[in-house]
């Protein structure tokens, strides 16, 4: 059976960005993996179910981001629980870190943050997006975009340090 | 000092994972297909509103026929077509129909017939059958064109580049006479999908014939 249109740029798509995707996922769900590939699954629906509207926007990677962030805080919004994780847990092992220990510890580290928090960190530092595209993506002011931002990177900070010192290419407000 | 791009760089994890993007692709498909039904069914919602609206010109009959139980089936020339049908029946005028064609409401009916167009066409005047679906009682010959045996029933398919229109006595215990159904092309109707529709066609004993 011929593939139509739709279902040929939406392969391309997915194998090109899909990877991606997940890692994003990834940090989004401070590492839970299967929510995490529940995020990109759904995303990747979304899309190709409205794919000739994302086709006419000319950015299905920023489509897929907005959605992928949407649907994170939308599944957050509805189960979330304000777990702490503690930090001298957080800071267990750190001295003799492999990458998957320091990766474990980032995590964390994220899973400590509220979600549009997390996600202000994700969107800022991982992708490096600037304030005003963080804030179309979740939907807020600019301002609320910096708050969180500081208030995060204060968290996060707070967890990490002294064991790990973290700074910031990206202007943090 | 740990940049914090580095960080989540690392944390995000491996860069390529394997997968089956065709496994992307099957579920999306059963999700948009999903959706399409929906909307398929949104479209006979629209279509018992405006029944409602029209002060019985369209209604709906049997305990069983309200639109929240109502059953939806698609005939597999139906789908390829773009004309979905849903086990609706519905009564305009002196004319019944065993099914609703999703996504087309009755724009008038009359004892000569029934007009039925896309929902939210552009032209509402019930006798202009431009782009319409229309169905006509007559008391003229049969016709000519190709004819198809339906469960021992002749109907005759004539086709131009513009319309086509299938014909057939009516059954009996009806008025006698033809009904007739003339569809315009490239509107998502096959003559399949019209022969289906056209067999659930009874015509009351209020219709009358139109001249034809």
């Amino acid at each position: 059976m011929r593939a139509s249109l739709r279902d040929t740029e939406f392969i391309e798509f997915v194998t090109a960005q899909r990877s991606a995707l997940l890692r994003m996922a990834r940090l989004l769900t401070a590492g839970e993996e299967a929510s995490a590939e529940d995020l990109v699954q759904t995303t990747l629906t979304r899309l190709y179910v409205h794919w000739p509207r994302v086709r006419r926007a000319g950015n299905p990677v920023g489509y897929a981001r907005t959605s992928l962030t949407h649907a994170f805080v939308d599944e957050r919004r509805r189960a979330y629980s304000r777990r702490e994780t503690p930090t001298d847990e957080v800071r267990d092992g750190i001295s003799e870190e492999t990458d998957q220990d320091l990766a474990h510890t980032v995590l964390a580290a994220l899973a400590t943050l509220a979600p549009r928090q997390r996600a202000v960190v994700v969107l800022r530092h991982f992708l490096d997006l600037d304030v005003a595209e963080t804030a179309r993506v979740l939907g807020c002011t600019t301002g609320t975009v910096k708050s969180q931002n500081a208030k995060a990177l204060e968290r996060l900070r707070s967890t990490l340090e002294p064991a790990i010192t973290v700074s910031t290419t990206t202007q943090e407000l | 000092m740990n940049d914090l791009n580095t960080l989540l760089d690392r944390a995000a994890g491996p860069a390529v994972v394997p997968f089956d993007p065709y496994a992307d692709l099957t579920r999306a498909q059963r999700a948009l297909s999903r959706t399409r039904r929906r909307r398929s069914a949104m479209g006979l919602l629209g279509i018992a509103a405006a029944g409602v609206a029209s002060v019985g010109v369209v209604r709906y009959t049997g305990p069983d026929d309200g639109p929240s139980q109502a059953v939806e089936r698609y005939g597999a020339n139906g789908r390829q077509a773009g004309i979905s049908f849903l086990s609706q029946p519905f009564v305009a005028g002196p004319y019944t129909f065993d099914e609703t064609p999703a996504g087309w409401e009755v724009q008038g009916s009359y004892p000569e017939g029934v007009t039925i167009a896309p929902v939210g066409f552009p032209d509402q005047q019930r006798f202009s059958f431009v782009g319409k679906l229309v169905i006509m009682f007559d008391g003229n010959p049969l016709g000519g064109g190709d004819e198809v045996d339906i469960d021992g029933r002749a109907f005759m398919v004539s086709e131009s580049d513009d319309y086509t229109t299938i014909s057939t006595r009516t059954a009996a215990g009806e008025p006698e006479g033809v009904v007739r159904i003339q569809y315009p092309s490239g509107t998502g109707w096959t003559r399949d999908t019209m022969l289906e529709f056209l067999s659930g066609v009874h015509v009351g004993p209020d219709a009358q014939q139109g001249l034809g």
